[in-house]
């Protein structure tokens, strides 16, 4: 067996080829590869033998099979050892097919406050508007009483956004204020009807859950993990719609869970009570008696999620 | 956390939560006035800087909608 050294032709990402000349042979070249994983080829007449170095030490070794095999270098290589068992002047290459990169994870971020957003990057993120108030009943102590409509979430909004370090993010109050952080918004919630035009629920604005018509409970928004699968499942909702005292109803309850949840609408029971965690409508007021009228209740402040 | 009507033209064109006005003011470019369960700010509300108030809220009455007629039920005292 002899001993010969080549310099490589080429190097980087680009096929590397090295020859040997007669079979039998130990011959080096001095690449320097990166680590990923390889397809080493020759002719299928022959099996070429490779031993990949790091400095000194052998890294791994591998030898063609049918004309050539997969090999995976787990760190840098500088030298290549091999030699073939038959022919002469046979070509072997090195070709870079695949190169294993370690992600990193992007991290969740809840703002709940307005504020200047100091994160940098490509964000993506989940904006709530402020749920809307609940309408207030309507009673003259003679005529029959009418409940208001519950107020409806707010819209649920999901979008990429470039953040600059400095990215105004405002937060939309209870009541109906829309969320922004900087181009992207959410609207808030509408509020739900007074009783004596009718005690509509307030309605849905995007993604957002409608508000409880009187004595109908409110419905809950589209689900935020359908809009993004990367944040958690769960709902807002509307507010409950208020009710009437005769016969003792029940009262009405909010739709959502998980992000927020519609208020009660009020009833014989008790008044409408607000929406809680972030977007969710309040609810109706309701009538307790004949000359009974309860005021609406408020929905709550949004919110805004960037994962980045 | 505090509420904040964001007020344009005298006209609160939205509602946002933030720790303090000034801060509030510096995000959104405009005047910003705290309001509170006493005298709540609605979008569409129009503030007096005078008398620090918003306008109260009055429910539109839409429709024809007539409540119900003197109820056979008796009246509670």
């Amino acid at each position: 067996m002899g001993l010969s050294t080549f310099p490589l032709a080429s190097s980087g990402g680009v096929t590397q080829t090295f020859t040997a000349a007669t079979a039998n042979t130990l011959y080096y070249v001095y690449p320097t590869m990166s680590a990923g994983t390889y397809t080493i080829s020759c002719v299928s007449s022959t099996n070429a033998t490779l031993d990949f170095y790091s400095g000194n030490n052998l890294i791994t070794s591998t030898v063609t099979v049918s004309g050539s095999v997969l090999v995976n270098l787990s760190q840098t290589i500088t030298k290549i050892a091999y030699y073939t068992n038959t022919g002469s002047s046979i070509v072997i290459s090195a070709a870079l097919t695949g190169q294993s990169i370690s992600p990193t994870s992007g991290t969740l971020n809840t703002f709940t406050t307005s504020q200047t957003v100091s994160l940098s990057g490509n964000g993506y993120a989940i904006l709530i508007g402020g749920g809307g108030n609940g309408g207030s009943s309507w009673a003259n102590g003679s005529n029959t009483p009418s409940p208001g409509g519950g107020g409806s979430s707010g819209a649920i909004t999901f979008g990429r956004i470039q953040l600059t370090g400095s990215t105004a993010l405002s937060i939309g109050a209870g009541g109906g204020g829309t969320t922004t952080l900087g181009a992207l918004s959410a609207a808030g919630g509408n509020a739900g009807q007074y009783g004596l035009s009718g005690g509509a629920g307030g309605t849905a604005p995007t993604n957002g859950g409608a508000g409880g018509g009187a004595n109908v409970n409110g419905s809950a928004s589209t689900n935020v993990n359908t809009l993004s699968p990367l944040f958690a499942s769960g709902t807002t909702g509307g507010g409950g719609g208020g009710v009437s005292y005769a016969g003792s109803p029940p009262r009405k309850a909010g739709g959502g869970s998980g992000y927020g949840t519609g208020g009660t609408g009020g009833g014989v029971a008790g008044g409408p009570s607000s929406g809680t965690g972030y977007g969710a409508g309040g609810g109706g007021g309701g009538n307790s008696s004949l000359s009974n009228s309860q005021g609406g209740a408020g929905g709550s402040a949004g919110v805004c999620y960037v994962i980045v | 956390m505090s509420n904040f009507g964001v007020i344009q033209d005298g006209v609160v064109i939205n509602m946002i939560v933030c720790d303090s006005k000034e801060l509030a003011e510096e995000i959104v470019g405009l005047t910003c006035v705290e309001y509170f369960d006493e005298n709540p700010a609605w979008i569409g509300a129009e503030y007096n800087s005078d008398t620090n108030m918003f306008s109260e809220f009055v429910p539109e009455v839409t429709g024809d909608f007539v409540p119900g007629f003197p109820s056979d039920e008796p009246v509670e005292e």
